[in-house]
């Protein structure tokens, strides 16, 4: 369970202070796969921030007991440094202590030859993401967050994500924010619609859809 | 196919800060002194350059000694100092910008970053520091120290500034980002008035009066009395560098806890 209590968040623009979410309290659950609806900038991608507890609220508390992954395929690299390095650094901050082995198993998944020893900075953009999804399925989290899966390399290579998401739905939940409606409805059962600083909670994903495309047209 | 993950312990809040500040610091070296070849002989080189030049100047004139001291020790005394300052200066005020794509990871805060970063400059000034310690011990140079534990003490104090200053440096650059500019404007005449290349004790006493209100003049000054012995002039304060320091560490500290979620946010 993740809990929001009286969470609030907001921005200041030009034409005044902008609401993410306005004193939202609201139980999300763990033990569903939850998709996040909202409009362009309505701050679904600030809710996946402060779920994950990379940002922080303006006032009120998020608690959850869960552990929680970075938010998959995002920053989990650093350009200048090899996918190896880069693998041995996101190890070392999660505690893993056998480096070697995980090493071996992102290179095996992502699947990129020598590229692995190369610097990050010199992939494509179908290898960088390659890469970093490899590297955060190699994680065991209760929460994966997703922002956006964007199609990841070729028709095979994206056949392979899907199976090891599908794998991982086993042990852990995923909570997404997409604009792609068919993927949430593929991969989440239980739908969140995020509008104006308020969240309205869907138990089932394609009444939430329904909800969103009403709003929205 | 799948890839199965591997299991990580549980850990202590202490345990995840030390596994992240090692997980920096080894990538600090690795982008610091990996791409660039000549990285370590680099660190050796710039402060040889001063040590050159200023023994030069003063050879010119028939000087090889400062007030007992030889000339390229004396340099050596004030310009490791004064790097170690400025480098953890610099370092910490371009620690968030440059690690910014880490704060995805939730282990990973502006603290780690700066804290890596401290380590591995005040490494780089004990490597550097030995390495010439070696080479005047090869020229027969006298190289005991006159009081290490003051020595090492003075360096501490030195530390505390400067990392003081760099947190101050670091939230004041998240609250206005033009300050990047500003900071390293003013801190380049500070080179001049620090005492890298001259001593409290080879100053007229006017020049005192006036320099000593530099506390990084005042801490080099103390460094140097501690290790070579010199004398240092009358109006000359250890206890106000201290205090000077101490409530720069404080004031960077308030500073910090007051803006680093300003930091993550992007």
């Amino acid at each position: 369970m993740i809990q929001l209590h009286k969470v609030t968040k907001s921005y200041a623009t030009k034409k005044g202070r902008k609401y993410a979410l306005r004193d939202v309290s609201f139980e999300i659950p763990t033990k569903a796969n939850v998709g996040v609806l909202g409009a362009n900038g309505a701050g679904k991608s600030t809710l996946l921030r402060l779920i994950g507890k990379i940002d922080y609220p303006d006032s009120g508390a998020i608690i959850s007991t869960a552990s929680i992954s970075w938010p998959v395929g995002m920053g989990a690299y650093q350009g200048s440094m090899t996918a190896r390095e880069n693998c041995r650094f996101v190890g070392r901050i999660h505690g893993i202590a056998n480096l070697k082995e995980l090493e071996r198993r992102v290179a095996a998944f992502a699947d990129i030859g020598d590229y692995f020893d190369m610097p990050v900075g010199t992939y494509s953009s179908g290898m960088r993401s390659r890469f970093s999804f490899a590297l955060s399925m190699a994680f065991d989290f209760d929460v994966y967050l997703i922002d956006e899966i964007t199609a990841v390399g070729d028709r095979r290579f994206r056949q392979k994500c899907s199976a090891a998401l599908d794998s991982k739905k086993k042990t852990s939940s995923i909570f997404m924010v997409s604009h792609n409606l068919s993927d949430l409805e593929k991969h989440c059962e239980v739908g969140l619609l995020l509008n104006q600083g308020k969240l309205s909670y869907f138990d089932d994903i394609k009444t939430a859809i329904a909800t969103y495309k009403k709003l929205v047209s | 196919m799948s890839i199965e993950a591997l299991k990580t312990r549980p850990r202590y809040a202490s345990e995840v800060f030390r596994d992240v500040v090692i997980a920096l610091f080894l990538r600090e070296i690795k982008t610091r002194f990996g791409n660039f070849r000549l990285g370590f002989i680099w660190a050796l080189i710039e402060p040889l350059t001063h040590i050159v030049v200023f023994t030069a100047l003063w050879g010119i004139r028939g000087h090889w000694l400062v007030h007992g001291v030889y000339a390229p020790f004396f340099i050596l005394t004030g310009i490791l100092p004064f790097n170690l300052f400025a480098n953890i200066t610099n370092r910490s005020m371009t620690a968030v910008a440059a690690n910014r794509g880490l704060f995805n990871f939730q282990q990973v805060r502006p603290i780690h970053t700066l804290l890596a970063r401290w380590m591995l400059e005040f490494y780089v000034f004990i490597v550097v520091f030995n390495c010439f310690l070696a080479i005047a011990w090869w020229f027969e140079l006298p190289i005991v120290p006159e009081n290490l534990l003051e020595f090492l003490l003075a360096l501490a104090v030195l530390m505390l500034f400067s990392v003081g200053f760099g947190l101050l440096a670091c939230s004041l650059i998240t609250l206005y980002p033009e300050t990047e500019k500003v900071i390293p404007l003013l801190l380049r005449p500070l080179y001049f008035v620090s005492g890298v290349f001259f001593a409290s004790i080879t100053l007229p006493s006017t020049a005192v009066s006036l320099l000593s209100w530099n506390p990084i003049f005042c801490l080099i000054d103390w460094m140097r009395h501690a290790y070579l012995g010199l004398p240092m002039a009358d109006g000359m304060s250890i206890s106000y560098a201290v205090k000077f320091a101490l409530i720069l560490f404080l004031c960077g500290l308030w500073s910090y806890s007051r803006n680093w979620v300003r930091m993550v946010a992007s």
